[in-house]
């Protein structure tokens, strides 16, 4: 059943350098600024705020490119991550953790040793904090924010 | 292969040693596998539009151990979140894991 999987040179979304995009398997990365695309990601923007697999929304990407600043999603962009994947994940001050809805849409936010539950997505967004520092406020030191 | 079972459009198997990811769409009626390390991590079935329809997650970070592994997660492209929150008992049936 294996069989050779198509392959076609595009422009990268970002800075329009050569890029390969496989039909199907792994999403293609630009080897110029490090883009990483698995489709339409203009299209994943007006429909869910995202792109994939890099989290922040293809316009802000490019504004961030032409600053010269390194791709990064928002607590915002992460949030609506959230809502398109149902599994995320960050680094920070390395240590790594997890954010997942539960059956009831309730937010689980983990670590290696302890979990938090929250019973929205508001209050996730509002209150979930390490060590008492709220995470939309230290998101700038947050590393990494991916799906999982 | 909207309902599942052997993908028709075959398989394409990704080896690596880094954190890539899998496309949310592909090859039509096909399955993506992904390798890390040699070790599977994930495969990713699409239907026959080319859209994610099934996830199985072998292994990924779980210190709070709430997950077991392997396990499934539908898409579903019409909800929010598309792809299921619900991590489900694999089901082999209709997602087979061989070629």
């Amino acid at each position: 059943m294996k069989e050779k999987i198509k392959s076609e040179i595009v422009s990268c979304e970002i800075c329009g350098y050569p890029v390969v995009n496989y039909e199907s398997g792994i999403c293609m990365r630009c080897e110029k600024c490090g883009w990483q695309s698995g489709g339409n990601n203009a299209e994943y923007e007006v429909k869910y705020g995202i792109s994939y697999p890099m989290v922040v929304p293809l316009s802000r990407a490019r504004e961030q490119y032409k600053k010269g600043k390194p791709f990064k999603a928002t607590f915002e962009d992460f949030i609506k991550g959230l809502d398109f994947y149902s599994e995320m994940a960050f680094t920070y001050k390395g240590i790594n953790y997890g954010v997942c809805y539960r059956k009831d849409y309730s937010i689980l936010f983990y670590n290696g040793n302890k979990a938090w539950t929250y019973q929205t997505k508001d209050e996730f967004y509002k209150t979930a904090n390490i060590d008492g520092n709220l995470l939309k406020d230290l998101w700038d030191e947050v590393q990494n924010p991916r799906y999982m | 292969m909207g309902g599942g079972g052997v993908p028709s459009g075959g398989v394409t198997i990704v080896k690596i040693s880094e954190q890539r990811s899998l496309k949310p769409t592909g090859k039509p009626n096909s399955r993506a596998d992904l390798y890390v390390n040699g070790k599977r991590k994930q495969s990713r079935w699409y239907d026959y539009k080319g859209k994610a329809i099934r996830n199985r997650d072998y292994f990924h970070q779980d210190k709070d151990h709430t997950h077991t592994f392997p396990h499934d997660h539908p898409w579903d492209w019409s909800k929010i979140p598309p792809r299921s929150p619900n991590g489900i008992s694999p089901d082999y049936e209709n997602y087979p894991e061989g070629k």
